[in-house]
């Protein structure tokens, strides 16, 4: 038992860059540009199906703010948007006071995403998957790039795993290396999607440690999609409930967790304490 | 009215394609190595079977043609005829086949697994172009490869059909006379008119197969949907654009 917790706290802190070197390069490198987010009156139909009915949410520059929601509320469509991977129908997304559709938004912001799936090229080794953006936009030489790649991969505790294949990775190294993809990016913003979904508990708590060591490392702007209350409650400066394309509440997790609202709090009570009640 | 529509959009679909992917051709002396690696995809996986069918058309033509113009007394055409056929017509459309069967069902299903599994979005979020990343390579290869596969298919092809002529008693050729009768029959007019039909064919292939799988939405069973239709879809357009090209080429005194 005793090892088995010795191992588990070694992974949890390697995981959250507890561990030698602390992925100093990467740290040094990444500029927190600190952005915030507005959404204003966004709406979104697939034909007649209306996924989100008019979304205002404003996030502040530094904060991790989490959307959460059931399966099929719209949470990754909006997270689609922000990325500008679908267009909305109506409304505007603002981040650091630019729209997101302006002509020159790219060049003057990044914004990183993690994808449910992870979305890592199988085809491509984990340092490849990590340097891919830094390789095709020649940020640096190779001997730079090898140095973040390396660097990055040691803050997600994936160290030396450099010429393993995607394949090989189970699911929790694989959202971890996607995670390290997003943070070479150097971004002003980083998109969670659904980071813990298919992981078991310690991985969860791991992607967690995760996620809070960006927000207090690296103050990096963070929005994170889940339907998991436990992650919510322990990355979040701020949640945000999302129900049928609508944001019923918006608060810190002790307003959240003392709304009145039932749909609020039919969500993030538990299952089994409603029946007991 | 579905049809239609469905007719127009895939046929806007893939002539947008083509010209973002002529624009980003710009990009490819950025893009060797992915080009290269292309190219060594295509020779693995073609080389060795289109020997093989090479070898067997040209030698079923000579066995065919073979006995006919015996009996006509004229069997020492049979070097001219294999050659001809094969130059202008079998080999770019049988090579095609090939690549559009072994490498553009592969790659089909690699760039559909990339759309289903949120690849392409990855992609387009490290604000790194599919177009120039993923289908530019293999169009620039498949065009450089299709008509390379050709040369090599039409060569074997002629030994095929040599070996034919030379063991089969009732035609009974020498190898000297069959490919004198080939070098005198088969011009360099009808050895481009093959690379011509080829580079086209090559076009078709790679935009097909790239688009039908960057178009992929769904689950696993829609990548495999994807492969069988970018596979008939080639099929078909090489067959039609074969007729139409030797139509345009005999206009111009090319064939």
């Amino acid at each position: 038992m005793d090892m088995q917790e010795s191992a588990e706290k070694k992974e949890r802190g390697a995981a959250s860059g507890n561990g030698k070197g602390m992925g100093g390069v990467l740290l040094g490198y990444l500029k927190s540009a600190r952005v915030g987010v507005s959404i204003r009156g966004l709406k979104k139909s697939f034909g007649q199906n209306h996924v989100l009915r008019g979304i205002d949410l404003e996030v502040s520059p530094g904060e991790t703010v989490v959307i959460l929601g059931k399966s099929g509320t719209g949470k990754s469509v909006m997270l689609r948007h922000i990325i500008g991977l679908e267009q909305p129908d109506s409304g505007r997304i603002l981040i650091g006071g630019e729209d997101i559709n302006d002509p020159d938004f790219r060049k003057n912001h990044v914004i990183s995403m993690v994808f449910q799936s992870s979305a890592l090229f199988n085809s491509l080794t984990v340092e490849e998957n990590v340097a891919l953006y830094l390789k095709e936009h020649k940020v640096f030489d190779d001997g730079k790039i090898h140095k973040l790649v390396s660097s990055a991969l040691e803050i997600v505790g994936l160290e030396g795993k450099e010429s393993i294949m995607p394949s090989m990775l189970s699911g929790g190294m694989k959202r971890r290396v996607a995670t390290a993809r997003a943070l070479v990016m150097n971004p002003d913003l980083i998109l969670f999607d659904e980071p813990t979904s298919g992981l078991d508990p310690m991985m969860t708590r791991t992607v967690g440690d995760l996620i809070c060591d960006l927000k207090h490392k690296i103050e990096i702007t963070q929005i994170v999609v889940t339907h998991d209350i436990d992650l919510a409650f322990y990355v979040a400066d701020r949640i945000a409930i999302l129900s049928e394309g609508r944001i019923i509440e918006y608060g810190t997790p002790e307003e959240i967790r003392c709304c009145k609202d039932y749909a609020v709090r039919e969500f993030i009570t538990p299952q089994f304490e409603l029946e007991r009640r | 009215m579905n049809g239609v529509m469905s007719f127009f959009k895939v046929t806007g679909g893939l002539v947008s394609l083509l010209m973002e992917t002529l624009y980003w051709c710009k990009a490819a002396l950025g893009n060797t190595d992915k080009i290269l690696d292309q190219l060594l995809v295509i020779g693995y996986q073609t080389l060795p079977v289109g020997a093989l069918i090479a070898l067997f058309s040209g030698g079923v033509l000579a066995l065919q043609a073979g006995p006919t113009l015996a009996r006509l007394g004229i069997e020492e055409n049979v070097g001219g005829l294999v050659g001809l056929s094969l130059v202008k017509e079998l080999g770019p459309v049988m090579a095609s086949i090939l690549i559009a069967g072994r490498v553009g069902s592969a790659m089909t299903a690699e760039l559909a697994s990339m759309s289903v599994y949120e690849e392409i979005d990855a992609l387009k979020t490290m604000d790194i172009n599919p177009v120039r990343y993923l289908v530019m390579p293999r169009f620039i290869a498949t065009v450089l490869a299709l008509p390379v596969l050709v040369i090599y298919m039409d060569v074997i092809g002629w030994f095929g059909g040599a070996v034919v002529s030379t063991i089969n008693p009732e035609v009974h050729l020498s190898f000297s006379v069959y490919y004198r009768n080939l070098a005198d029959l088969v011009d360099f007019t009808a050895f481009c008119n093959g690379l011509i039909k080829a580079g086209i064919f090559g076009v078709i292939i790679s935009i097909v197969c790239c688009y039908v799988g960057l178009k992929t939405k769904g689950g696993p069973r829609e990548i495999g949907t994807a492969v069988t239709k970018a596979v008939v879809l080639s099929f078909v357009l090489v067959l039609v654009f074969d007729y139409y090209v030797t139509r345009i080429l005999l206009f111009f005194g090319l064939d």
